[in-house]
């Protein structure tokens, strides 16, 4: 498990769209909204590269203006590397 | 209300947001799980969180580092870190996985096999005992015989302290001056520019600008791909300010391209007739600032006509050796000089609609518009780009936009510490720490006092060594004969590769030289090496890295290298312990006055090796650099005199441990009733605590003067205002080389792929690279969308598919090939003609072919 957070900004007019798109995205939660302009949002994934992947295709998404990367944990992958060397 | 380990991840994660977005109040459910969280004990937290900086680009995006057990299991942003309030890009992720490919380099190789230089074969593993003595011993043969034979090739991924011990082993060790980083291939216009206009090299501003400008101007900066944290700060004060407009000057419409106002699109090389034809439109409508250029500023002009330096000899010649002198013309001149560029005109050779001209130079000519040029690569890899950065400086000097919140012209940089190492610490040919030259008698003085060596001691060192292209075309030449390469990659990306590949005739001398490359990865560089230095990367050292806004910031050792890999700075010390073995100067062991007890400090005489605490070692570094820039502190009195005459206290910076208090400060550093502030605007006056450059106005400039600025560091205390005309790029499409061909970086890898490229998933996002191309131009050669294509020039060609519809959209008769990576060395093509100034190479413009494969 692989948990991140970010900041999306959006355009206002795009904000429910937006919403929505990045919703579908299975496992991402909006757990904020800030000025209007930008969410709090956490992704969770198993690996590392799966949140990467994710992220690159949210960042893609019409209206989303930015999106930057604030938090990510992957303590648990860490561990399975760890596992799969010994 | 059950708590798991999942729901705290996320509250953490959030929390962790929150605090980046400004807004520190937690939503009621994670406020509700951490308080749970600390009644049952349960706990995400690493054992350890501490304090870094990405290793990627110039931003230097602060980030903290959790670590359990000894490995790196989390990244979050750090929001004490002023440059990036706790943002990252999403290459964040893979920050710790950069350090955990399968194919690090854990052991010293030595070649055994000469004729296979150019692969990885023929190497054999060593101990370090060995490879250390066979360098030094390569190097002492070298030195010996003919001083101007040795060269070091640094980086701008150096640390601080890294790039430092290598200036004073190669410039006061070694009396050698031919050591240069791979700042030069990305940077060097900008501090000729620097210097030329304000006698003073990095911005006057801060990323704060971005929060502030009411026009932003990009020059030749793919911001989106290349800064996306600060693209990200743009874009957030156009959502938040409705009359904020960007303006993309570009040869390439780009992500950048794609939220700006307005693009406009000019032919490659004529930017320095757009800046001249603003620059004109000022002065006609009397649209400049006529207070501010009266009190701040002077005009120049300068030798023109360059020609190019497509040869060896270039620097030797008439107008080589004339390129950078510069005299005072009065305004009346100065005004008959862009008198030719009207927008008409500029229009005409730029491709640039007259109106879209207009409209930007309109810009400038408001008084109350806040305005921020931006720039990296388009403007410095440029055969003029000293001129192009003079020439944005022209522009926000007439206009008064500059040293103020919110406007002043902005120089982004690279890599991570292109100004913290390479810059400041002075590891260029010409340079010593804190902006003192080495063609200067007062600064080579300056530098013997600081190091304690007798007067006249560095007299040898009084002329430039060789310059980057220089360098590599003496070792292509076999004059140079020893090489040590750190954090660089130049096998792959120096510009004409084939030649410094030792492929072409005029190469042949790379094969026959002694060639060491300090490494993480088996790169195109570390094929022609002979010994190969396997490094310690990112975080498994301590370090400091200094970004283009003027922050140094540390980052602290959080796990150990794979192997045998070490910290380049001990292998620098080692070696240094055996070439200076047995040396005297002033009658003292050379070793010990330069780097023991009488210098430096940071060898164990105990131990006979480096001093085992890397904090130790890297405070002892700092504080004698900081010497440099502190000479009020110094016992000698004349140190202090000299240094007060040098105004080398413009650079002040604070004790080492100050930064990680901080995380990271802002350049010139004052101590203010007992505590150290940044400075955020040089050369305003204004307090100290809002960020304002109070004290080095007071002590170096004039207070009062119009708009609160002086600038203090240059002559007269005016920033010159120099013209520089439109000068044609040295190749330039025909009817057999019909399109112009630009090379660059993607957002996915960085530089030359040689970190990213080990993360599966950012290679698979751009596995391979590709030749951009126009839809009619490929139409009209029977090129369909990921056909594989030749780009030839008259130098060498590259195998590579084409692309119809990338993210980047090229005019018509224009290619774009990224150079990350290896299997696809798009600099066999490229030139290594330079700015006859910076002595920088241009890889945005060539001549090129295209043929279907």
């Amino acid at each position: 498990m692989v948990i991140s957070s970010f900041i999306a900004e959006f355009t206002q007019k795009e904000r429910e769209r937006v919403r929505t798109e990045l919703e579908e995205f299975s496992g991402v939660e909006i757990h904020k909204v800030i000025d209007n302009t930008k969410f709090i949002l956490t992704l969770e994934k198993r690996t590392l590269d799966e949140s990467y992947k994710t992220a690159d295709r949210m960042s893609k998404i019409s209206g989303l203006t930015h999106l930057c990367l604030v938090y990510t944990n992957f303590e648990d992958e860490v561990a399975g590397h760890s596992q799969a060397e010994t | 209300m059950k708590v798991s380990r999942r729901s705290l991840l996320k509250a953490s994660a959030v929390t962790a947001a929150l605090a980046a977005a400004g807004c520190s109040k937690p939503v009621v459910r994670e406020t509700e799980q951490m308080r749970a969280a600390a009644e049952g004990k349960l706990s995400v937290e690493p054992d350890e969180w501490k304090t870094g900086v990405c290793r990627y680009c110039g931003t230097g995006c602060g980030v903290q580092i959790g670590i359990k057990e000894g490995k790196v299991i989390s990244v979050k942003g750090d929001p004490e870190n002023r440059s990036s309030k706790g943002l990252n890009c999403i290459k964040g992720y893979y920050l710790g996985k950069v350090m955990y490919g399968k194919d690090r380099l854990t052991k010293p190789l030595i070649r055994e096999d000469n004729n296979k230089k150019g692969t990885m074969e023929g190497f054999r593993e060593a101990s370090w005992e060995e490879a250390l003595d066979l360098i030094a011993d390569n190097l002492r043969k070298s030195h010996e015989k003919d001083p101007q034979s040795i060269a070091f090739w640094g980086s701008g991924q150096q640390t601080i302290h890294e790039g430092y011990i290598s200036s004073k082993l190669w410039k006061a060790g070694l009396l050698n001056n031919n050591i240069d980083p791979n700042a030069r291939l990305c940077m060097a216009s900008a501090v000729t520019g620097f210097m030329s206009t304000f006698q003073s090299d990095e911005p006057m501003g801060c990323y704060e600008d971005l929060d502030k400008a009411d026009v932003f101007v990009t020059w030749g900066a793919n911001m989106a791909e290349m800064h996306p944290v600060l693209y990200s700060r743009l874009l957030h004060r156009k959502q938040t300010a409705d009359h904020v407009k960007h303006y993309d000057l570009t040869t390439r419409y780009s992500r950048t391209s794609e939220a700006a106002e307005e693009t406009l699109i000019f032919r490659p090389q004529t930017d320095l007739a757009i800046a001249n034809g603003i620059i004109r439109y000022l002065i006609e409508h009397e649209a400049y600032d006529k207070t501010f250029v009266e009190e701040h500023c002077q005009f120049k002009a300068g030798t023109e006509d360059l020609g190019h330096s497509l040869e060896d000899d270039y620097d030797e010649t008439e107008k080589g050796a004339a390129a950078t002198e510069s005299w005072n013309v009065s305004f009346q001149e100065f005004k008959q000089m862009v008198d030719p560029y009207t927008l008409d005109y500029v229009e005409e050779i730029s491709g640039v609609p007259r109106e879209q001209l207009e409209a930007l130079a309109k810009e400038f000519a408001d008084p109350d518009k806040k305005i921020m040029s931006t720039w990296t690569m388009g403007v410095n890899q440029h055969t003029r780009g000293t001129w192009m950065n003079n020439l944005i400086y022209n522009i926000h000097l007439l206009t008064g936009k500059i040293s103020k919140p919110g406007s002043g012209p902005f120089s982004l940089t690279g890599q991570p510490s292109a100004c913290g190492t390479a810059r400041e610490v002075g590891v260029f040919s010409h340079r010593l720490p804190a902006d003192l030259v080495v063609n200067n008698p007062d600064h080579r003085r300056f530098a013997e006092m600081i190091w304690n060596l007798p007067e006249g001691y560095l007299e040898d060192i009084s002329e430039p060594g060789f310059h980057t292209v220089k360098m590599f075309r003496e070792l292509a030449n076999g004059k140079v004969n020893f090489l040590w390469s750190m954090s660089n990659n130049w096998g792959q990306t120096m510009p004409k590769a084939n030649r410094y590949r030792g492929v072409d005739e005029d190469g042949k001398g790379v094969l026959d030289a002694f060639i060491v490359v300090s490494e993480v990865y088996p790169t195109r560089s570390t094929e022609m090496a002979n010994v190969v230095l396997p490094a310690a990367m990112w975080v498994e050292r301590e370090g400091m890295f200094g970004n283009a806004e003027r922050r140094n910031a540390i980052f602290e050792k959080c796990t150990e290298p794979p192997g045998e890999a070490k910290w380049d700075l001990w292998a620098l010390v080692q070696v240094a312990k055996r070439v200076l073995e047995g040396k005297k100067i002033g009658g003292q062991d050379a070793f010990d006055l330069l780097f023991g007890k009488g210098g430096t400090d940071i060898w164990d005489d105990k131990t006979g090796d480096l001093k085992a605490d890397q904090t130790e070692v890297c405070r002892n570094v700092w504080e004698e650099y900081r010497k440099f820039s502190s000479p009020h502190l110094h016992e000698s009195i004349d140190v202090q005199e000299l240094g007060e005459k040098l105004k080398t206290k413009a650079k002040q910076l604070a004790p080492y441990d100050e930064y990680l208090k901080q995380h990271g400060i802002c350049w010139p550093v004052r101590e203010v009733n007992g505590e150290w502030m940044e400075t955020k605007w040089r050369y305003a006056d204004g307090t100290q605590e809002e960020g304002f450059d109070q004290i080095g106005v007071k002590e170096f400039g004039e207070q009062g003067k119009y708009d609160k600025l002086s600038f203090y560091k240059s002559d007269d205390k005016k920033p010159s205002v120099i013209f520089r005309p439109f000068e044609d790029a040295p190749e330039i499409p025909d009817d057999n080389y019909p399109f112009w061909l630009c090379t660059g970086r993607v957002l996915e890898h960085w530089h030359s792929g040689s970190m990213t490229r080990r993360v599966p998933e950012l290679h698979r996002a751009v596995p391979e690279a590709f030749c951009e191309i126009h839809p009619e131009d490929a139409e009209r050669l029977e090129i369909s969308e990921g056909d594989w294509v030749k780009v030839k020039t008259v130098r060498g060609e590259t195998k590579v598919k084409a692309t119809l519809n990338g993210r980047g959209k090229p005019p018509k008769g224009y290619l774009f090939v990224p150079f990350f990576a290896e299997e696809t060395l798009i600099n066999e093509t490229t030139l290594d003609a330079y700015c006859p100034i910076s002595k920088q190479p241009d890889y945005k413009k060539c001549a090129a072919k295209l043929e279907k494969a």
